[in-house]
């Protein structure tokens, strides 16, 4: 019975041409710019994209949640859905920078962080998020970490720690070249060797839901293409 | 269930924020009961308002002006890193600040009500007596009304144990300062260790129950006026 259902309704995405993405969080700026592009082009689609943690992206789609496509920020979460069969085969659609950036100290380099005036450093979970493993393998590849583990506010997100920074209430901190307004002269940031951590990789799939519907995978290969976007909101190519 | 060093520490932490902010609210409690009970002053109503919002306010909202208050670039975060070298935000007594507020009527209120119902005479009595406000408070209505303060204090150690919002916008998620379990919970299900927020979220349920049924316990015995 829920097969014949679910059948009825598959057929009526197939004619829809509305699409159900989730999305990371702090891809919301460069998401929504690729978005109004695409829409240019197909005015008569409409694209509705809900901005949440990958995690919880990841828990939706296992339990089901009608989403046609997930623009994750890595490549752990669709990597996962990929061997549960939930989804098709990650693409990788951008690259991570990886930054140190601060209100009030002038950076030269991550030797920084050992001035004195540093009290907080803040930092993404290593364990959640990408960029803080990114971070700490920084430090760990220069040596730096046991020197300023003490120092190191853990934040629960990427968001949490671009926010800690901002509000002044960590002196320095690591976050993601996008969400940054590299325009502002009041900052001073670098942009920490790539040499030094694994590339931030981040993926999206077509759910098992959304992998017929051709408007998804319409908007899917758009996102792929958007190279000269993803360069301008701080990303890298892969 | 999962029981390593981690999750030990992680359980005692909530345990400890919520030991904290019981103690620091107790006396704050009868404080502002007794003043919410007794006094006639015009603010009464505001500072009432004041006491009941933590109830209705989202915690995120407390914790993100109080993040903004610790930072240095506002007042009192330049105050308190100044003259004392104190940073709250990303600190235990920053989280535990923050629980104080976020508790303040589940502490306050049975206190207050109970002080309110307590008969006028015997006041009188004590001040016919000879004892002075002071120890009348301590001597003669405390004791009086001693299940509710017990009440009290369950509540609000129960509420604090299950507090989330205000923590991780003060505190984040670092171990043995704001991980606390409620935390935990969620840091483990964004890793998809769904075992581990299995065994938390099964600990503080049978805490939450515990904790509540003795709560419903006492106030059954106070209305039959055992206690």
């Amino acid at each position: 019975m829920i097969k014949i259902l679910f059948f009825f309704l598959s057929i009526n995405f197939i004619f829809a041409d509305t699409i159900q993405v989730l999305a990371a969080a702090n891809l919301s700026k460069v998401l929504e710019k690729i978005k109004e592009d695409f829409l240019l082009t197909n005015p008569q689609h409409k694209i509705h994209i809900s901005y949440i943690s990958s995690g919880k992206a990841y828990a939706q789609i296992k339990n089901q949640a009608p989403v046609d496509l997930f623009v994750s920020a890595d490549t752990f979460y669709p990597q996962k859905l990929f061997e549960e069969k939930l989804a098709t085969k990650p693409r990788i659609y951008a690259k991570g920078t990886l930054i140190l950036w601060s209100k009030n100290i002038k950076i030269k380099n991550l030797e920084t962080l050992l001035d004195s005036k540093i009290k907080n450093i803040a930092l993404p979970n290593p364990d959640l998020a990408p960029y803080g493993r990114a971070a700490k393998q920084a430090l760990e590849n220069t040596q730096l970490y046991p020197k300023i583990a003490h120092k190191i506010s853990q934040a629960s997100s990427i968001s949490q720690a671009h926010q800690w920074i901002d509000s002044n209430n960590c002196e320095i901190g690591f976050d993601a070249l996008s969400l940054i307004d590299i325009k502002d002269n009041n900052i001073s940031f670098i942009k920490v060797p790539t040499t030094l951590y694994e590339p931030i990789l981040q993926a999206l799939t077509l759910t098992k839901f959304g992998e017929q519907n051709l408007l998804a995978q319409k908007f899917a290969n758009f996102i792929l293409d958007s190279k000269i976007i993803f360069e301008q909101h701080g990303y890298l190519l892969p | 269930m999962i029981f390593d060093i981690d999750f030990l520490q992680t359980i005692f932490l909530s345990i400890k924020l919520a030991t904290y902010t019981t103690l620091l609210l107790l006396p704050i409690g009868i404080a502002l009961g007794y003043f919410l009970a007794y006094s006639k002053h015009k603010a009464k109503i505001i500072i009432e308002t004041l006491i009941w919002m933590p109830l209705i306010l989202p915690p995120t909202v407390l914790g993100f002006y109080l993040l903004i208050c610790f930072s240095p670039n506002h007042f009192l975060g330049a105050f308190l890193q100044k003259h004392f070298q104190i940073k709250l935000a990303f600190s235990f007594w920053g989280i535990v600040l923050g629980s104080v507020i976020f508790s303040l009527p589940f502490m306050v209120n049975p206190i207050k009500n109970a002080l309110s119902t307590l008969p006028e005479n015997l006041k009188e009595a004590s001040y016919t007596l000879g004892k002075n406000k002071t120890s009348t408070l301590f001597f003669v209505l405390l004791p009086n009304i001693s299940p509710s303060i017990l009440l009290a204090i369950i509540t609000t150690f129960a509420h604090t144990i299950g507090e989330f919002g205000v923590v991780i916008m003060l505190g984040g998620d670092i171990p043995n300062v704001s991980r606390v379990a409620s935390i935990a919970i969620y840091t483990q299900t964004e890793m998809l260790n769904y075992q581990i927020a299995h065994s938390y979220a099964l600990i503080l349920s049978i805490t939450s129950f515990s904790l509540l049924f003795i709560v419903i316990y006492i106030n059954h015995k106070i209305q039959k006026g055992i206690l």
